[in-house]
Formats: structure tokens, C-alpha cells, sequence
């Protein structure tokens, strides 16, 4: 049987029969795999801990003939404080759910979409505070936009491609077109949100940094505000209802 | 399916329903089910509709149990003010075959799960808080599953629970019995280590 390695980040698993589950992963060489961990519900399984959910490992793969089976798997990383701490763990999993939604199998970005979840999370739980936690959140919805192809637009009005003329800053965001708006679009575009040059000046910040480096970002409005502007943004661009978000209300 | 006659497709479809069965393994079931006497089958479909008619969940604890309230919440001899919680009945048959508990029990029947949209809501947590409310409860063990989903209701529940004044425990994670600590994953060994104990 013809193998082949990857490193991977476990998405989600479905049970199969008594003893098994199906894998869903995302690869850092071939975007989302399914593939079936054997055995790995029972207790001396040494697959069992490396296939819990949110663990990147490096993979044995063997090709089957319906789904691929995981024959060996060295642990990466665990990112256990990921795990023990319920705001790092619902933010972590929604971030889980886009890439499970907007990842495809042979995604081209795949190197760097795998790099951006690996990051995040490491992020996540070495960060402190929830301000901390949101802004690695921010940074990871920005760069997925990018690598899906529809990166926000902060400079130009994303309606009418001008710059605002009325005002020294824009003024509204549009969830729907994807970016800031003028004041003469705005009273043409739906899904728009209140906006000023902090959460511009974030954006950008939050595209190139991975550590809020300004006290001025430790603002939990503000950085509130931010996450559901893109939460709004991305949803839109899923085809499915998103699930986590509901529960990071609940549980956060 | 249009090579089965009509009674036997819908047999192999009805199997099908249950849980780890494919299409090879209810075909396989539909024709030992037809191979077997006619009083066989009449015990079998008998069982089933008589387990579903009398086994209800406990109005207390959400055991599965024919009486209601069930055996476990009766039974005198067991100390009330201590519930262990657990997901599934399955998991508290697991727990009794240890005869090491002398507890109460409360099930939540499933586990908070945000990539399935499982919320607190939908499990049994409402009815374990009226229990904290009422009864004189010392004690809480958590016995719930190291997975995310087990971990994300463990915290959820500790979070809840704790201000009340409760003691809040969770069962130990670690190496399976007659397992060799040289082949343990890393995972299961740090578990094993955060959770050791003063002997
Ligand atoms: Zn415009
Ligand atoms: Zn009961």
C-alpha cells in the first residue's frame, strides 16, 4: 500500500463502529483529509491521545482504497492550556469551524492555512487575557479572508473604490461587500456597521502583529466590536450556519 | 436496494438505522433474521418493544431504568449527598461494574459539543442545578469523558458549581492498568503526572 507524511491538525472526528473514528484534518500539504484512526477508542490505544480534537501531529498515512488510515502519528503539539481554559476552548473551536467550512481538500494556501491554525492556537494558549485571546482571533479571521481570496478592504471605499471625501476617516464598515464604505455608499449598502480609524488602525495591526503591542488594543469594546464585524463578514461568506458562535455567547 | 423484495428492503433499511451499521452488515443481519424460527424472532421484536415500552428515564437522575425514580436514587444505603455526573447510562454501568461508588448519580445525556451546536440547553443541567437547589449535596464528581466536548461541560459545570460551595472533583486521567510506562504517549503521561498523588 502506497504511503505518504504530512503534518496535520485534528478538526473533528465521527465515530465508526465500535472502536474506530474518522479523522476530518487539515493538512499542511493536502488541506482538509478524512481518514480512519483504528482502535482508537479504546484505552491502550497510543493513536487515542494524538487524535483528540485540536492536536497537530506528523503523520503516517496509509492510502485506502475508500478512506486513508493513520498509521502512525507523532505528536506536535497538544496545546493543552488550549483545552483547560473555556474562552481559549470556544474561541479555539470556532476557529476550528471555519476552517472546517472554508477549507477544501488541496486547498492551494494549504501550507499557509495550516501555518495560521498552528500559530493561533500556540497563541491561544500562551496568551494571558481574553483581550489577548480576541486579538489572536482577529488576526487569524483577517489572514483566512486573505488566503480564501477575499482579504478585507481598509484603504478605498470596497463600493465605489474612491477614497472618503467628506470625512477624514471612514465611518461604516460593510460586513456585505467586505470592507469600509464611504459616506455616500453607505446609504446604499446593508450590513454595515459603525466604525472609526481605531478599528481600522486594528485591523491592519491585528494583519501584521500577533501580539496586541498597544495598551490601547487591551480595550474589550473595542475589540468586541471588531470580532463581530468579522464575525458578520465571514458568516455571510458561508454557505452553512455557524455553530460555535451561538456557544461562545453561552459560554463565554 | 431493487434487487431486495419489498418486505426485505425495508428490513435492511430499518437495520441500517442502527448505529455502526452499513449496508453489507444489515444485509447480512435481514437474512439471519429470516433463516431463524418464527417464535425467535417473535422474542426478539417482543424484547425491543417491551424494553422501549418500560425502561423511561428517572425523573431525578436520568438513569435509564424501568422504575421511576430508578434503583440508584432508592437505594438507602447509598449516600445522597455526593452525585457523580456522567454523560450516558453506559457510562454509569461502566462506573457500577467498578462496586467502588456508593454515590448517587445524575446523567446529562450528552455533553456540551460547539462543533455539533450541543449548548447546556440541550442537556440535563437545568434538573442538576434544581437537585443542588434542593437536596443537601456535599459532593460533585466529575466523570465525564478527556475529550474536548468532556473537558468544555467539566469546565462548564466546575464554573457553575464552584460559588455554590460545593466541592467539585474530577475522576484522575492516566495509564490504563498493566499498560508499560515506556510505550504511554506523552498526552496520557503528563495527564498521569499533573494528577499524581501523595502516597
Ligand atoms: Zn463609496
Ligand atoms: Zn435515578
Amino acid at each position: 500500500m502506497p504511503h505518504y507524511r504530512t503534518r496535520a491538525i485534528n478538526l473533528k472526528s465521527h465515530n465508526l463502529g465500535e472502536a474506530d473514528k474518522i479523522m476530518v484534518m487539515y493538512s499542511r500539504e493536502h488541506g482538509i483529509i478524512r481518514c480512519v484512526a483504528k482502535g482508537v477508542k479504546k484505552t491502550k490505544s497510543s493513536l487515542g491521545a494524538r487524535m483528540q480534537c485540536l492536536t497537530a501531529n506528523n503523520l503516517l498515512i496509509a492510502k485506502g482504497r475508500n478512506l486513508d488510515i493513520v498509521c502512525q502519528a507523532e505528536n506536535l503539539e497538544c496545546f493543552d492550556k488550549v483545552k483547560t481554559d473555556l474562552t481559549k476552548l470556544s474561541y479555539s473551536l470556532y476557529c476550528t469551524e471555519l476552517i472546517s467550512h472554508f477549507g477544501t481538500e488541496g486547498d492551494s494556501n494549504s501550507a499557509g492555512i495550516y501555518d495560521l491554525l498552528f500559530e493561533t492556537f500556540k497563541n491561544i494558549s500562551v496568551f494571558k487575557t481574553t483581550e489577548e485571546v480576541l486579538w489572536a482571533v482577529l488576526r487569524f479571521k483577517l489572514k483566512l479572508a486573505e488566503y480564501l481570496g477575499y482579504a478585507v478592504e481598509l484603504e478605498t471605499c470596497a463600493r465605489c473604490n474612491k477614497t472618503e471625501q467628506k470625512y477624514k476617516t471612514y465611518h461604516f464598515f460593510c460586513a456585505d461587500t467586505g470592507g469600509v464604505v464611504c459616506s455616500e455608499c453607505f446609504l446604499k449598502s446593508r450590513k454595515t456597521f459603525e466604525i472609526d480609524n481605531r478599528h481600522i488602525k486594528l485591523f491592519k495591526d491585528a494583519l501584521n502583529y500577533d501580539f496586541p503591542f498597544e495598551s490601547e488594543y487591551f480595550d474589550k469594546n473595542l475589540l468586541f466590536s471588531s470580532f463581530n464585524i468579522l464575525k458578520e463578514f465571514i458568516s455571510l461568506r458561508s454557505d452553512k450556519k455557524l455553530k460555535t458562535p451561538a456557544i461562545i455567547e453561552l459560554l463565554c | 436496494m431493487t434487487h431486495y423484495s419489498k418486505p426485505l428492503a425495508r428490513l435492511v433499511e430499518e437495520l441500517q438505522k442502527l448505529p455502526g451499521i452499513g449496508p453489507k452488515s444489515a444485509q447480512r443481519m435481514a437474512f439471519y433474521i429470516l433463516k431463524m424460527p418464527l417464535n425467535e424472532v417473535q422474542k426478539f421484536t417482543d424484547a425491543i418493544l417491551e424494553a422501549k415500552e418500560k425502561i423511561k428515564y428517572c425523573r431525578n437522575c436520568f438513569n435509564m431504568s424501568s422504575e421511576n425514580p430508578c434503583e440508584i436514587c432508592v437505594d438507602d444505603k447509598r449516600n445522597r449527598a455526593i452525585i457523580c455526573i456522567v454523560a450516558e447510562t453506559k457510562d454509569l454501568i461502566a462506573l457500577e461494574r467498578t462496586r467502588e461508588y456508593k454515590g448517587s448519580y445524575h446523567v446529562l445525556q450528552g455533553l456540551i459539543s460547539p462543533l455539533d451546536g450541543i449548548t447546556p440547553d440541550d442537556l440535563r443541567i437545568k434538573e442538576l442545578f434544581e437537585r443542588l437547589k434542593n437536596e443537601d449535596i456535599e459532593e460533585i464528581i466529575l466523570a465525564l469523558n478527556p475529550s474536548i466536548e468532556g473537558e468544555a461541560t467539566s469546565m462548564y459545570l466546575t464554573k457553575l458549581i464552584k460559588p455554590l460551595g460545593v466541592k467539585v472533583s474530577r475522576i484522575a486521567f492516566g495509564l490504563p492498568m498493566g499498560a508499560d510506562l515506556e510505550y504511554a504517549d506523552e498526552l496520557t503521561l503528563a495527564r498521569a503526572l499533573e494528577g499524581r498523588r501523595e502516597v
